[in-house]
């Protein structure tokens, strides 16, 4: 049963638990699982499929491109094929605080706060947009005044998916996750055309 | 050097090349906000508070530890750079124990100051913290408390840089980094030697002294205690920067009248074990120079340098004098000699020390520390100094008890322990000792009067300072170091082997000697420091005796019960021996 109130479904017998709770008019709060990663279980792949089909132009905007590339770079092998932006964001705060040497107070806390501030928006429990603002400002903080690159270019980054994936970041506060990057684009060519275009803007300072 | 030209805030200014943002600002009255900043100790950029804006720079620059460049312009108060400002504040805030009203340092805390100063009205931002991480008060002295800790690195670089010693360090990546010893060691497990200057330094109350208030409470109300207290040398021109005095006036009669308002049944003076200790010890560096002893004598006043050498270099011991520190030659004289002359039950005196030290606090409950249970042969006599209370503390209790301090009487010290010289006093500024032993060494030498007892080559600020003073044909060659790291620098000279024509060295653990100890008011920087040293020379010359062999009291002392300097009694009580740690 899905929901106390809600009637059943007629649904056929294979479909995905979503599907049918979505036909009842139910939302599941959804958190994004990445297809092709065995994580267990039928309905979360199940879940996979059904937000697999992308409807994202993103990467005609050339500046989501060079966040792609950046962080695909640091992310580097452990890069999932298929995942939102949201999961993306924190996958990077998540490697900035295991790598962060602690010494500055902007990537020390700031990048930890970040953390639970994109922990709050994947949890789907808040309509709030208080807590993207929030997490834009933290970002652009800690990209102007981290002591190193590593902060820098993580606030850098972040601020920038914010901006550039906000409707994205926006759903997914109120409770689901609306699109994955396309399962079929060649993450290659992308990292490519990144760097060509990255040039050293991230590296100084 | 080259000379520069910057502009902060729309005012030019010129400045040599190396000068940083901050200081080029404050020429032209700009003070940046800063935090984690320690002149020329901790200049590392970690808080971000002292972020400005430069010109043709996409991200802020931190003005600490960033230099002038030629034709910069720098703007500090931008609405931008306010923002951010208050939201790296905000940062700290939200790790941050809000117990001001409760902390130690509440009133006199460097993050509850910046706070105000950045206008925080409220902390936006919230989430995980530290409040779980233990306290530890292993040692004697320094209490941590790392939930505290805003991780300013301060203290890191103290212990690290300024005294070599390099107990704590930062731990742990990323959020959960914290400063503490390595590998989840208690302090008391390091090679930390309780200088307590990471205290000193730390902006919150992260690492304090230990507070041992309570107990000197106690033991003034009970009836069956007769409680007396000794005062170091440093103390006389620092108390009074609690009350708001100018850092370096001289306040030792409105100490007496404060301390003697606490309760305590007598007000004496560590500095009449000072000029003790001058007698021992010059005795001793001249039986050492004449019997062909282990030299160059090293001075043993200072606990911070007695842990320090035990620690890192414990082969060079013999080098250390055998003498007590004045805290302890003074407890033991006060349950022994003062007991008997009194016709006081030892048992019953409660001796308590006004120090600017927490070393002192381990020192006082080294095992060795006993000599009055032992003359007496009584177990129930504990130890012979009972409690030390840096001046902080003792600061605070005068406070609770509502004295007036600024506007006391100057009183003058109980008899018989309370009469001392201004070689005494001058022990609390580094070079002090030396002086203090060569006034009395030359005249016991020569037999002449000395009649320049200003020795100025051991004085001031210089890391080591060293003179050559001829006494009857001998040129006798000494150094003065003080910080730890100068006392390293010593320490690898003589291990090297080039010092072996010097005869007497004197060590101070603290940058500036005691008046700069670890337990003496907040702030204490260089600028203090070297007003306190004014303040000591000042209290030397108007005394009216200046050489510890001239105190009245101290030959008496000798005469009733110390027989002389060395002598077999004078050893039991005044001498110690050394613990190897390595």
């Amino acid at each position: 049963m899905l929901c106390g109130s809600a009637p059943w479904p007629e649904v056929a017998p294979t479909t995905a638990i979503l599907d049918a709770a979505n036909r009842a008019g139910v939302r599941i709060p959804l958190k994004c699982y990445f297809l092709g990663l065995d994580e267990g279980g039928a309905e979360v792949v199940g879940v996979a499929r059904v937000i697999a089909p992308c409807t994202w132009p993103g990467f005609a905007d050339p500046a989501l491109s060079r966040i792609f590339s950046v962080m695909r770079d640091l992310i580097g092998h452990t890069w999932p094929r298929n995942i939102c932006w949201v999961e993306i964001t924190r996958l990077l705060l998540e490697l900035v605080q295991e790598n962060s040497c602690g010494n500055c107070v902007p990537c020390r806390v700031g990048t930890r706060r970040m953390l639970d501030l994109v922990d709050k928006v994947l949890r789907g429990r808040t309509a709030d947009l208080l807590v993207l603002e929030q997490l834009g400002k933290m970002a652009r903080l800690v990209g102007s005044s981290a002591k190193c690159d590593l902060g820098r270019l993580a606030g850098k980054l972040v601020a920038g998916t914010v901006l550039c994936r906000r409707e994205e970041f926006i759903t997914h506060a109120s409770g689901s996750c609306p699109g994955t990057i396309p399962v079929d684009v060649h993450l290659g060519t992308i990292l490519v055309r990144g760097r060509e275009r990255d040039g050293k803007t991230y590296s100084d300072n | 050097m080259a000379k520069l030209t910057v502009t902060i805030d729309g005012q030019a200014v010129e400045v040599e090349e190396g000068t940083s943002i901050l200081k080029a600002a404050a020429l032209v009255g700009v003070r940046i906000p800063t935090l984690c900043y320690l002149e020329n100790i901790n200049e590392v950029g970690a808080c971000r508070i002292c972020v400005v804006e430069v010109e043709g720079k996409e991200d802020f620059v931190t003005a600490c530890n960033t230099p002038v460049e030629d034709g910069m312009v720098v703007r500090t108060n931008t609405p931008a750079l306010r923002a951010a400002r208050r939201t790296t504040l905000e940062l700290i805030l939200s790790d941050h124990p809000m117990e001001c009203l409760t902390c130690v340092r509440n009133g006199n805390c460097e993050l509850q100051a910046l706070a105000a100063q950045l206008n925080v009205r409220a902390v936006r931002v919230s989430g995980a913290t530290h409040a779980d991480l233990p306290r530890d008060d292993s040692t004697s002295g320094i209490v941590r408390d790392p939930r505290k800790c805003i991780v300013c690195h301060r203290c890191i670089s103290v212990c690290a840089d300024v005294q070599t010693v390099g107990a704590i360090e930062l731990q742990g990546q990323g959020f959960d980094a914290f400063v503490g010893p390595p590998a989840n060691l208690k302090l008391a497990e390091t090679r930390c030697v309780q200088c307590g200057q990471c205290a000193l330094v730390c902006p919150t109350a992260a690492i304090v002294e230990k507070d041992d208030t309570d107990k000197v409470w106690t033991a003034l109300l009970d009836p069956t205690k007769h409680v007396v207290v000794q005062t170091a040398p440093a103390t006389r021109v620092t108390i009074g920067d609690m009350f708001g005095l100018p850092p370096g006036t001289p306040v030792v009669g409105k100490m007496v009248a404060a301390l003697r308002r606490l309760g305590f049944d007598a007000v004496f003076d560590t500095d009449f074990a000072a000029d003790l200790t001058i007698m021992e010890e010059g005795s001793e560096l001249i039986e050492r120079l004449t019997k062909g002893g282990v030299l160059p004598q090293f001075t043993s006043c200072s606990p911070g340098w007695i842990k320090f050498i035990e620690h890192f270099y414990p082969e060079f011991l013999p080098h250390v004098s055998t003498c007590k520190s004045p805290q302890q030659m003074f407890g033991a004289v006060a349950k022994t000699y003062y007991a008997q002359r009194q016709g006081i039950d030892p048992e019953s005196i409660f001796v308590v020390s006004v120090m600017p030290c927490t070393a002192k606090k381990f020192e006082a409950e080294r095992p060795e520390m006993n000599a009055a249970s032992r003359y007496w042969n009584n177990p129930r006599i504990a130890r012979d100094v009972d409690v030390v209370l840096t001046s902080r503390e003792l600061g605070r209790m005068l406070k609770q008890a509502g004295i007036d301090f600024p506007n006391l009487p100057d009183e003058e010290y109980d008899e018989p322990l309370g009469l001392s010289t201004g070689a005494a006093a001058i022990f609390g500024a580094t070079g002090g000792v030396m002086e203090a032993a060569l006034r009395t060494a030359y005249e016991l030498v020569t037999g002449k009067t000395l009649e320049q007892i200003d020795f100025h080559a051991v004085r001031g600020l210089d890391g080591i300072k060293e003179a050559v003073v001829p006494m009857n044909g001998i040129n006798v060659k000494v150094m003065v170091g003080h910080g730890l790291r100068n006392a390293r620098q010593i320490m690898e000279k003589l291990k090297a082997g080039e010092l072996k024509d010097y005869h007497f060295i004197e060590i101070m653990c603290c940058p500036g000697g005691c008046i700069g100890g670890g337990g003496q008011p907040i702030p204490t920087d260089t600028a203090v420091r070297q007003k306190r040293i004014d303040g000591i020379y000042r209290v030397d010359a108007a005394m009216p005796y200046r050489k510890s062999h001239e105190n009245p009291q101290i030959k008496k002392l000798y005469e009733e019960f110390l027989e002389k300097p060395l002598s077999h009694k004078s050893h039991a009580l005044l001498h110690t021996h050394y613990t190897p740690r390595n």
